[in-house]
């Protein structure tokens, strides 16, 4: 057993292999064993044909030779018909051994040593006896038949043994087994021919998609040609919907970048111009609002680029699917403490609704947190901050139902009309009242949601302002799990 | 140096010596008058070969090759081709091979790599030119039967044949004769009544057909015949025109030959067109090769296009060498003929 696996490891390819030449080879292979197969049975089938023509002869010529024996005088009379003889010429090249025994066992006439016992069997009246044998020095098959004699004066039987030298019937049998041999060769050397032919046509398309695929740049937009063929159809298929994909991120990132760089510059520009204006001032005292200004802006960029990152951050990781086990809770309330140690400066206050259940999903525990962090900056910086009569809250609740955990964000904020909570979504899209945000914040949790499998939804919140909701799927597995992280 | 020569001159004696002594052993069942020209141009082809050549009467070859007294002879021949078939049935001659074939169209002057026919000698009527000046001879078997019939003081006592009961040759002949011709019995029938002279050989029945004590010869071995017609203008030789049976003489090398080689090659020099040659120039023997004819049939009978029924060299023949056949044929043979 053992042996037999080593054999197989063996076998298993480690180095690349040509598939052309390994079907070939074990077509080859398969055909030598059904060869073999075949040539046992053939050799058979010759043997048993030569031996059943052959047989006949033997039996028509000793039924003819005991037509000749019969009773005359009282005697037993034997009179051999020359046509015996003469069928028996049909192998003309073999010999002819004969022996007649009367009722007695009494020998009568033929050659009285041959090797074949003249006894009958009671079966043997219906059925001749064929037996081999050597006999002078070569082999002879022989033929025991009998025959009843039922005069008054002679009663019993007569047996003629009868033998011929096999000569024609080796003959025979060689000649029908190399016809055969050389049939079932030749038939094997097309069906290998053909094999040949079939694998080169089956790997033509092979040769074809590489070509196709060789000769343009993989930025083209051109599709592969369509082909005809139903099985090669689905791989230009994927092919084709794999490069549309990968074209598509790639423009997506391209917009992105082309994004990125205008805001990154706009804010730059921003900055350099406060700068020269703080510059060109005549007096040597710098007026502090100049410098207030400028330190707002630096802070926008600041807060740009690091949303940038972040969003990079987290459709790079979603990419990678590096997901483990969280407790929302655990999390949820280190992400609030944050916060709170944050935004201790402002007047606005926090309020947590915990679930009475632990919910557990599968996620990305720093994606996760970014964007909650920027659901919550973005509470804060749209909430009621904004509008100073009103005191901020912020209301962070937590809730699951059968399979998915909902969290969500609200403000007192003025919210986002209906008509313009999708566009809210998209990358840099400012929306309402928002004049000095980046754009990004719902933009990060969205793909956040999207790439926990989850949703990200807004709608308008108990507090009047705007509800950000994650629903996010929860783990399926069991809950005692290790999730302390 | 004395002794090296010595013993070199000795060397030199004994390989001469053995050469000398290689001796080619031939029983036949043939007159070596009839065959001697074709023995002695072997033994030109192959100077260091002597041939010892052993005469017998067909029937005695075969008991002697069934129950030898002498040692094994290299070569047996014999015109009693079913005494042949059965030598060889019971594994009395080795194989040999590439003996050359005298005409593609005979495959019966052979029987399977063991028994090669060489001649083809035609089973004739021979009569007494003398006795029949101012009749007509019988040229078919049907002829002669009404002859034996209309004309029975004619032939009375004055006509011979081969003794089937004695004669190997004689009963191969007479039973293929039955084998061949319906009305062999009546034939035989009527030479019984013409109380037929029969005889064991050739040269006996031959004589007394040219002293005239036989006026007509009933199937005899035509080369023996037209040999002695040939030397003898008494005698006249007739192949049948209806059939005529064809006795193929044979040879085979014996299985304890001593020199097997060379008795296949002897044989092979049988069939060989030299050999064929020498058969239908010299011999008193008639080739295989019928293209040949022969010296002695100055009629060219032999290549006529009468019926020839050469009897096949094969198994079939081991028939009426059963002992119960044998027995049946030769009382039916010996009351018809001896009445």
């Amino acid at each position: 057993m053992s042996m037999i696996k080593a054999y197989l490891r063996q076998l298993r390819p480690t180095q690349s292999y040509s598939l052309r030449q390994r079907m070939l080879t074990r077509t080859a292979l398969f055909m030598c064993a059904v060869l073999a197969t075949l040539s046992v049975g053939v050799w058979h089938y010759a043997n048993t044909s030569a031996d059943y023509s052959y047989d006949r002869l033997l039996s028509s010529a000793s039924v003819t030779m005991l037509d000749g024996i019969n009773v005359a005088q009282d005697q037993v009379y034997i009179d051999l018909p020359y046509s015996a003889f003469e069928i028996l010429q049909l192998a003309p090249e073999d010999k002819i051994y004969y022996a007649i025994y009367g009722p007695n066992g009494d020998f009568l006439s033929g050659y009285s040593d041959l090797p074949i016992a003249p006894t009958a069997t009671q079966q043997e009246f219906e059925q001749p006896r064929y037996e081999l044998h050597t006999y002078k020095d070569q082999k002879v098959r022989f033929i025991a038949r009998h025959k009843r004699l039922s005069e008054r004066s002679v009663a019993g039987n007569v047996t003629i043994l009868l033998g011929q030298t096999t000569k024609a019937r080796d003959e025979q049998m060689r000649d029908t087994l190399y016809a055969a041999l050389t049939t079932l060769m030749v038939v094997m050397a097309l069906a290998l021919l053909v094999m040949w032919i079939a694998i080169n046509r089956a790997l033509s398309p092979l040769n074809w998609i590489s070509s196709q695929l060789v000769s343009r740049s993989p930025m083209e937009e051109e599709q592969l040609p369509a082909t005809r063929i139903l099985e090669v159809a689905p791989l230009t298929h994927a092919i084709n919907n794999y490069r549309q994909q990968w074209l598509g991120a790639l423009a997506a990132m391209r917009d992105f970048i082309a994004d990125a760089s205008h805001q990154i510059r706009t804010a730059q520009a921003t900055t350099k111009a406060q700068l020269e204006i703080a510059l060109s001032s005549k007096d040597d005292v710098i007026d502090k609002q100049i410098v207030s200004d400028i330190y707002q802006d630096h802070s926008k960029l600041t807060r740009l680029t690091n949303q940038l990152l972040v969003h990079a951050t987290i459709i790079h990781r979603g990419d990678r699917q590096e997901f483990s086990r969280l407790n929302v809770h655990t999390m949820l309330q280190e992400v609030i403490t944050h916060a709170v140690r944050d935004y201790a400066h402002t007047d606005i206050e926090f309020e947590y609704i915990p679930s009475s259940d632990n919910i557990i999903i599968l996620g990305d525990d720093i994606v996760l947190k970014e964007a909650l962090r920027n659901v919550i900056d973005n509470a804060v910086v749209h909430g009621a901050t904004s509008h100073s009569e009103r005191h901020g809250v912020i209301r962070i609740s937590l809730e699951r139902s059968e399979s998915i955990g909902y969290l969500q964000i609200e403000d007192n904020g003025p919210g986002i009309p209906k008509e313009q909570r999708s566009r809210a979504l998209e990358r840099f899209a400012k929306v309402g009242g928002n004049a000095h945000g980046s754009g990004l914040g719902l933009a990060i949790a969205q793909s956040a949601a999207l790439a926990h499998h989850g949703q990200l939804t807004l709608s308008d919140g108990e507090l009047g302002g705007l509800a950000v909701c994650f629903s996010l799927p929860l783990s399926q597995e069991p809950s005692h799990a290790s999730f302390n992280r | 140096m004395h002794r090296l020569t010595v013993s070199l001159l000795s060397l030199f004696f004994m390989t001469n010596l053995f050469a000398d002594d290689t001796t080619l052993r031939i029983y036949s069942a043939t007159d070596i008058s009839a065959i001697r020209p074709a023995l002695q141009e072997f033994e030109s082809f192959y100077p260091n070969i002597t041939i010892s050549y052993q005469e017998f009467n067909t029937k005695e070859l075969f008991d002697e090759l069934l129950t030898p007294s002498l040692p094994s002879p290299d070569v047996v021949i014999s015109s009693a081709s079913d005494l042949q078939v059965k030598l060889v049935n019971d594994g009395l001659a080795q194989p040999i091979y590439d003996v050359p074939s005298a005409d593609s169209h005979q495959p019966w002057a052979q029987w399977t790599n063991e028994l090669f026919g060489f001649t083809y000698e035609p089973i004739v009527f021979v009569y007494n030119k003398e006795a029949f000046k101012d009749k007509p001879i019988p040229h078919t078997h049907e002829a002669l039967a009404e002859q034996l019939r209309e004309q029975a003081e004619f032939y009375q006592n004055r006509i011979g044949t081969y003794d089937a009961g004695s004669s190997g040759l004689g009963y191969l002949v007479a039973s293929q004769d039955e084998v061949t011709f319906s009305l062999t019995g009546r034939l035989q029938e009527s030479l019984g009544r013409a109380k037929a002279d029969i005889h064991c050989c050739s040269s006996i029945l031959l004589n007394r057909l040219t002293s005239g004590e036989l006026v007509f010869g009933y199937n005899l071995l035509g080369s023996y015949a037209m040999a002695k017609a040939a030397l003898n203008g008494r005698i006249g030789v007739i192949i049948p025109e209806d059939y005529a049976l064809v006795v193929v003489r044979s040879a085979f090398v014996h299985k304890n030959a001593a020199q097997p080689s060379i008795a296949a090659a002897f044989i092979k020099y049988l069939r060989s067109p030299a050999g064929q040659n020498t058969i239908a120039t010299k011999t008193a023997l008639m080739p295989l090769d019928r293209q040949l004819g022969s010296h002695n049939d100055s009629d060219n009978q032999l290549q006529k296009s009468t019926n020839f029924h050469p009897i096949r060299l094969g198994p079939e023949l081991l028939l009426y060498l059963d002992q119960h056949k044998q027995m049946q044929f030769l009382n039916g043979w010996s009351q018809a003929v001896s009445h």
